[in-house]
This record gives structure tokens, C-alpha cells and sequence, in this order.
């Protein structure tokens, strides 16, 4: 007999087990809530940032610090947000990175290329970053295409769009870099850029829609048993249609004008980067506060975790390779610790 | 191990006992399995029988004080033993590997067959899996992937590599709920495997909740009470209600409904004409408001597709006419079927209706609370309070809506789906096989509630099961399938148990249908 044969599947001690059991009262759910299991991302937050106000006592624990990992990781949050509701209804989207680098050349080479008006040219960014996601939603849900394999096809698509938009080199040009269009994300208010406004805004929504909402229940159906929600009543395939046209909206559209206006330019090499450490993050925080759900409040936890873990090390000089070491490690062992604790609690 | 110094007892179990987390779900349990007998294990879902199977299979350690002997040898309860120990199991879900063929599925347990350098010696494979199915008697096509093959087909597979390297004379074989998902009418080819295996010298213990099974197997039978065993029986001296009584420590009366007055209007919820599909061939169908229709047949007749195609989730190969409440259904659309009122409760639990990682509650509420808006936003008191009302309603034990539903009972897991399905307050209900795997006291009140839908607001029931009971519990009038076209038609007092099995089996000699495609 294989070792690996599954036991059987219905646990008639469960219920039994189950009846001896009090109702959770205030005090139990508080220490649900505060376990390391539900936060443990938070508590590495804050060992990370003990462990570097003691490596790098100078330059780690100031007010720049802050502002730095906030500010510099608003993109990143946007990329891994904008994974949250496709992966809730189990959709990939692996075309982001390319989604938001083809809206960033596409911007700059409308405003400084083609000379057009910048509002004229935000509105026609938005416009292609959501023609992106028809794309996509119809290679894999109109087609039938695999979702990994299919928005790995439109990514590599997407990026002969970049290659053609810009030519194949940088854009550069003043109107990028300074006055209202440099204002849309540098902006500051209190040294908190306007990029981070941009996060949270969309993080409320998402919150909003997965926890609130009679869609938000659905998605998260759709993504644990497709079948099933199916059967239900629960209109799947729309579902993931919109999860991946708000995917490609909110990378390429919200993120894509945000590193715009950051950078300044418009770069070939600027989108597909993000996007390893935006699944990272999305799978990171899909073990925070949800257990084993995608949410938008683990995934900006675990962004600014691994950023001010990356900030961190660079403020204490360690070598360039260690933030990716770091950022490799941290995930292996959250998935290795929920994985540990689903067995445990199923066990 | 040595055959001609038989010893009296092939099993001898003392005083297992379990606890989980302060419950004691085994209390001391004792069993004997003699040489080449058949002993079948019967109780209820939570009677601990599935916990004992685990904890011979290893996965459980049972408490200080348990003990084991196998041919009048102590082993270690709780400990996982090798293919060499005398110990086989098969599993309820048998663990194949539905897209690989036979061959590949018995080389996985039992190694593969392979040439000096390491590459896979197909030929030798081949022979090897022709002599091991051959040897129980187990004819298939060992090239096509087991997806294709009939259910018992494969459990008959499932059984041979369990049984790979076995020496007759030897061992005990665990049989867990093995007809749990096989039709009817192929259960007695399972028997005839099973008592061939005996016949060689094995022991089997043959745990099933279906006892009219059981009893048409097994030599003894134990059954297994809250923990405790309530005896062992020579099955010559016991029958299903016997058995039944004994399980659930009360007289139970398998609750015959009496025929339903004549239908309260004239309008028809379901009309359907020339329904095709994969099985079904220029289906015709009619049912009133109010009534209770039954569909049987043996597999392949269709039974199983049409109730899918009612609750518009046929595939994309189901044609015809199909109108519910008057209003047309367009095929491939179970969104639509619910807005047209139409409540399913899907044949296949776990991969079609529950939702594993959510909980009673997001399960309950799945399709909707009645009333509510679907895109609404959820209101969290109204939705509690709905949800407590449906357990309270259909009695899910424990009241807990906050917990996964897996962690239930089959049982549970079943009345939730139900109330999933009632709870939008649909016109018409639609189910599959409602009680595959369901204990025999959920089953009596899933029959209730469903009782009680019919006669308090005049809710509609087609119900497709290969389990007689169900439609005997439910139905006023029974439409039997047979190759995609209904065969026979019973109403009122014709709706008994052996009737609708002759009539299944009378109108088709096709007992194994493993490609039935409909005719187009």
C-alpha cells in the first residue's frame, strides 16, 4: 500500500470533539485575533524593526525611515493589491508587470511623443490599462485558456507593445518631471507622498467589496471551488472576467500613472520587475488575518514588512543580494508555517 | 507466515479506546475476525467506526491500554505498517490516480516492473497487472485511464493493489465504505470479488453504513454504538432493521410517505421535451406543482445527468426543450435555473457542493439568503440570524456557524447543503443521490425536511437516486430511465422498493454500461 494514500475524509470524532467545546467568548477571540498565526507577519514587522534600530541605531530608527518605506513602496502595494481579487476567485494574472510597464511608456510617449494634454493622456492610459483587461478576461474565460499559461501570453504580448511604444529606449521629456504631472504622486502631505493615498484608497475598496459585499463572499467561492460555486447559483466566469479587468486597471492604470509620475520617464525596464515581489506579497498576506484567504490588508502588511526589511538592510550596509535573499526566505517560511499549522489543525 | 498452524483468531482487537481533545470516541472496543471470513462493521456516522479503521491504518494512536494481535501475534496499534504485515487497506476514496491507466495505478503501489538500467519495462508491466487482476477475477481495459472505467471497476483495481505481494491463507483486508459511491447495481460484482478474495484464505472487514449491503456480504457483523460496540452477529441471525435498531439504539421505521393528494394546480414547474445529452435520448418530462417525482435507473440510463440538466448545469452536448415554471431554461446555465426558482443539491458532496475552506455559515448562504438582493452588501446580524434559524431548522450538530463545514459529519455536511438549497425558497428542488454517505438518522430527517417543504408551501421535488430508499421515502410517482428515455412509470402505491427495482433492472439486462454514449 503507498504510503501517501489519503486518510479517509469524513472525521466522525469532529463532531463529538466539537460539542464539548464552549462558545468562543471576548477573551478567546482577542487572543485568536493577536496569535501569530492571524499576524505573524506583524510581529516579524516589528522584530525586523528592533533588530534594525540596534544594527543601524543611526541612520534605521528616524522619521526618513518611515517615509522612505512608505513612500517607496506605494507601487509595489498597488501591484500586489490589484492581485487580490483575480487570485480570490483563483485567476493568475502573471501579465501585471507588462500591463503596468506598457501604461507607463504609453504615458510618457503621449505626453511628451505626441504632445497631447496630460489630463487627455491619463484618461487614455486608464482606457488601454482596462482594454488589457478585456483581453485578458476574454483569453480566459471567453477561451477557456488556462489562466497562467494565458496572461503569460498576453505578458509576453504586452511587452512587444512596450518594445514598439517606446521605441525600445528611454522617455524622457520636462513635462514628466516636474508641475502638476510630477505632482500626482510626489505630492506630499506631512512627507507621506500621494502615492500612499492611492494605496490605501484602493485597499479600503478591496477590504470593502471581499468583506462586505455579497460579490466579495462569491469571489472567494469561486476561488476555493469553482465547481461547486457553480452549482450554486454564483455567476463564476463573470466573476473572474471583472477580477481580471480590475487586475490590469489598478496595475496598469492606478500603479502604472503613480511610478509615471515618480520616476518621471518612461522606462522599457520598469514593469515586469514587480512583478515576483507583488505575487510574494499577495501570497504573504493571503496567510495574515484571513487564514489562507487573499485580502487587501495582509498583502500592504506584507509589503511594508519586506520593504522595511529591504530598507533595513541597506540602511545597515549588508550586501545588495541580501534584500532578495531576505524576500525569498520570509515567504518560504510563512507558506512553510501556514502549511505546518493547516496539517496541525486538520491532523 | 505459516498456513498450516491456523490459529483460531486471524484479528483480535482488546479494549481500544481513543480520545480527542477531552472526548472519548472509542470507549474499550473489542473485535475478533476469524480466518476467510467476511465481517462487516456497521454505525452510525460518529460511531467511531472510521476512527477504529484509522487507528488499525496507523494514523490515529489509540490510548494506553488497547491492544492488538494478528494470527496470535501482539502489534503496535497506531503505527504505520509496511506492505509485508498482514494489515491491507482500501480506503473510501481509493486514492487512484483517476488519469492514469490500470497498469500505471497498480505499478503505484506495487512498484513498477524495470529493465537493468531503470527505464520501465512495459511488457513485463503489463503481464504483471493482467496476472494480479486476473488472479480476483477483475476484467478491464487496462490502457484506458481509470476516468473511463465503471465505479466498481476501479474500486476492483483500488482492491488489487492493495493486494499486491499478498499470500493466500494470510492477512486481513479493510474494506472502507466501499459501495459508498457505487451505484446499485453494481454492488453485487463487488460481492462476488470480495467473497473470491475470502474464498483464498483472506479475512475482509467490510465497514459500510449501507447495511442491505452488508447483510448480502458478510458472515458475522458488528456494529458500533456512540464508541461502544453493541455486539457481533452471525449475519444468518440479523436483517437491515435488525441492524438498524441496533445502530441507533431505537425502532426505526423507514418512513413511508403516502401517496400525495392530487396535485394542487395544473400548471406544470418542469416541461421538457426531447432531452439529449451525454446519456439522455429525446427525454420527455412533466411534473406539477407540488409533486414529488423519483428518478431511477441503473447507471448509465441517464438518472445521473438528468437532474444536472433540470438545474440548468448540463453539459455543453444537452439539447431540447426545457422549460421551468413556464419560463425556458437555456441549457449550461445554473445561474439562470436559480433565478427561474429551481434549488439543486448536487450528487458529488465534496467536489460539488461543499465549499471547503468557508464555513456553515458562507456555505449556507452561498446562493443567497431569501429576499436578500444578490448584489447587496451583507448585512452581518440579518445573516446570522437567517443562519441560525436554517440549523435550528434542519438540526446541524453542532451549532456552530462559524466552523469549517468539513469538519462535519457527511450528515451535516448534507443538511447544510440543503438548506443551501432551500433556503432562496425555491419553487422547484432538484437532487442527486441526497443521501450518499449520510447516516441513517440524517437520512431519516433530510427525508422529514423535504416532507415538510412539500407540504407546508407546495415546494416541487425531483429526486434522481441509485439508493431505492430515497425515492420510496420521498416520491409519489417514480419514473425509471433506461437508456436515456423513461421506461416505466410508477405512481402512488406502486412506489415500493422491490417494484422500482424490477422495474430498473427488468427493463434493462445492461448492467455495466462503461461507454454508454447516447444515440444521436
Amino acid at each position: 500500500m503507498s504510503v501517501d494514500e489519503a486518510p479517509p475524509r469524513t472525521a466522525p470524532a469532529a463532531a463529538g470533539a466539537a460539542r464539548g467545546r464552549p462558545a468562543a467568548g471576548a477573551g478567546a477571540r482577542w487572543r485568536r485575533a493577536l496569535s501569530f498565526r492571524n499576524i505573524g507577519a506583524l510581529y516579524v514587522w516589528v522584530l525586523l524593526i528592533v533588530v534594525f534600530s540596534i544594527w543601524a541605531p543611526d541612520t534605521f530608527p528616524q522619521w526618513d525611515t518611515v517615509r522612505q518605506v512608505l513612500n517607496g513602496n506605494a507601487v509595489t502595494a498597488l501591484v500586489a493589491l490589484s492581485l487580490v481579487i483575480p487570485l480570490s476567485a483563483g485567476v493568475f494574472d502573471l501579465s501585471i508587470g507588462y500591463a503596468l510597464g506598457l501604461c507607463n511608456v504609453l504615458l510618457a510617449y503621449l505626453v511628451v511623443k505626441a504632445g497631447l494634454d496630460v489630463g487627455v493622456s491619463l484618461a487614455l492610459t486608464l482606457l488601454a490599462a482596462l482594454a488589457i483587461g478585456v483581453v485578458n478576461a476574454v483569453v480566459v474565460v471567453v477561451f477557456r485558456i488556462d489562466s497562467f499559461i494565458g496572461t503569460l501570453a498576453t505578458g509576453s504580448l504586452l511587452l512587444a507593445g512596450i518594445t514598439l511604444v517606446s521605441g525600445n529606449s528611454q522617455i524622457v521629456g520636462s513635462e514628466l518631471t516636474g508641475g502638476f504631472f510630477s505632482d500626482i504622486a510626489n505630492a506630499q502631505i506631512g512627507g507621506i507622498s500621494l502615492s500612499v493615498l492611492y494605496m490605501l484608497v484602493v485597499a479600503v475598496a478591496i477590504w470593502f467589496v471581499l468583506e462586505h459585499t455579497v460579490t466579495g463572499r462569491w469571489l472567494y467561492a469561486s476561488g476555493f471551488n469553482a465547481d461547486a460555486a457553480r452549482l450554486a447559483g454564483i455567476p463564476v466566469r463573470r466573476l473572474r472576467f471583472i477580477g481580471l479587468i480590475v487586475s490590469a486597471a489598478v496595475a496598469g492604470g492606478v500603479a502604472g500613472i503613480a511610478i509615471t509620475s515618480q520616476i518621471g520617464s518612461g522606462s522599457t525596464t520598469v514593469g515586469p520587475p514587480y512583478l515576483l515581489n507583488a505575487f510574494a506579497a499577495a501570497f504573504l498576506g493571503a496567510t495574515q488575518l484571513r487564514q489562507g484567504r487573499f485580502n487587501a490588508w495582509g498583502t500592504l502588511i506584507a509589503v511594508l514588512m519586506l520593504g522595511t526589511g529591504t530598507a533595513g538592510l541597506g540602511l545597515a550596509g549588508a550586501p545588495v543580494w541580501a534584500p532578495s535573499v531576505f524576500t525569498g526566505v520570509v515567504l518560504l517560511a510563512a507558506l512553510a508555517v501556514t502549511r505546518a499549522e493547516r496539517n496541525a489543525a486538520l491532523g | 507466515m505459516d498456513a498450516a498452524g491456523a490459529p483460531d483468531l486471524r484479528l483480535e482487537l482488546r479494549g481500544v479506546a481513543k480520545t480527542f481533545g477531552g472526548t472519548r470516541v472509542l470507549h474499550g472496543v473489542d473485535l475478533d475476525v476469524r480466518p476467510g471470513e467476511i465481517h462487516g462493521l456497521v454505525g452510525q456516522n460518529g460511531s467511531g467506526k472510521s476512527t477504529l479503521i484509522k487507528i488499525l491504518a496507523g494514523y490515529h494512536q489509540p490510548d494506553e491500554g488497547s491492544s492488538a494481535r494478528l494470527d496470535g501475534e501482539p502489534f503496535q496499534l497506531g503505527a504505520v505498517h509496511d506492505a509485508a504485515f498482514g494489515l491491507r487497506f482500501v480506503h473510501q476514496d481509493l486514492a487512484l490516480v483517476l488519469e492514469l491507466s490500470a497498469i500505471d495505478n497498480v505499478a503505484l503501489g506495487g512498484g513498477y516492473a524495470r529493465r537493468r538500467l531503470g527505464t520501465i519495462s512495459w511488457t513485463q508491466q503489463r503481464e504483471l497487472t493482467e496476472r494480479a487482476l486476473a488472479r480476483f477475477g477483475v476484467e478491464v481495459d487496462m490502457e484506458q485511464p481509470l476516468s473511463r472505467l465503471s465505479a466498481v471497476e476501479r474500486t476492483a483495481i483500488a482492491i488489487v493493489r492493495a493486494l499486491a505481494g499478498w499470500e493466500e491463507r494470510t492477512g486481513v483486508l479493510v474494506l472502507d465504505e466501499p459501495t459508498a459511491s457505487l451505484p446499485a447495481a453494481e454492488v453485487e460484482r463487488l460481492h462476488e470479488i470480495v467473497r473470491g478474495i475470502c474464498d483464498r484464505g483472506a479475512s475482509v472487514i467490510y465497514v459500510s453504513h449501507r447495511l442491505d449491503d452488508v447483510v448480502a456480504v458478510a458472515d458475522r457483523v458488528s456494529v458500533l454504538r456512540e464508541g461502544s460496540m453493541v455486539g457481533t452477529h452471525p449475519v444468518a441471525e440479523v436483517d437491515a432493521a435488525r441492524l438498524a435498531s441496533m445502530m441507533v439504539g431505537r425502532t426505526v421505521t423507514s418512513g413511508r410517505r403516502l401517496p400525495a393528494s392530487a396535485p394542487s394546480h395544473e400548471d406544470l414547474v418542469v416541461r421538457a421535451r426531447g432531452l439529449r445529452g451525454r446519456r439522455l435520448a429525446g427525454l420527455d418530462l412533466d411534473v406539477m406543482r407540488g409533486e414529488t417525482v423519483g428518478i431511477a435507473g441503473v447507471l448509465g440510463s441517464g438518472r445521473e445527468e438528468l437532474p444536472y440538466v433540470l438545474a440548468g448545469a448540463g453539459g455543453p452536448a444537452v439539447e431540447g426543450e426545457l422549460e421551468i415554471g413556464g419560463r425556458p431554461l437555456p441549457h449550461g446555465s445554473p445561474r439562470r435555473a436559480q433565478l427561474l426558482g429551481v434549488g439543486f443539491v448536487p450528487a458529488d458532496r465534496n467536489r460539488e457542493a461543499v465549499v471547503g475552506p468557508m464555513t456553515v455559515r458562507e456555505n449556507l448562504t452561498m446562493s443567497g439568503l431569501g429576499g436578500l438582493p444578490d448584489r447587496a452588501l451583507v448585512r452581518q446580524p440579518r445573516e446570522r440570524r437567517s443562519v441560525d434559524g436554517w440549523m435550528e431548522k434542519v438540526d446541524v450538530v453542532p451549532r456552530e456557524p462559524e466552523r469549517l463545514l468539513p469538519k462535519f459529519s457527511g450528515g451535516n455536511q448534507q443538511k447544510v447543503i440543503l438548506a443551501r438549497a432551500l433556503c432562496r425558497r425555491p419553487a422547484l428542488l432538484v437532487m442527486s443521490e441526497p443521501t450518499a454517505g449520510v447516516d441513517i438518522g440524517a437520512r431519516e430527517q433530510l427525508y422529514q425536511l423535504i416532507r415538510e417543504e412539500v407540504d407546508e408551501r407546495g415546494l416541487t421535488v425531483v429526486v434522481a437516486s441509485s439508493d431505492v430508499q430515497d425515492l420510496v421515502a420521498v416520491c409519489s410517482r417514480v419514473i425509471v430511465l433506461k437508456d436515456g428515455v423513461a421506461a416505466a412509470e410508477l405512481v402512488a402505491d406502486e412506489v415500493t422498493e422491490p417494484a422500482i427495482l424490477d422495474a430498473a433492472e427488468g427493463v434493462t439486462r445492461i448492467t455495466y454500461p462503461t461507454e454508454g454514449w447516447s444515440p444521436t
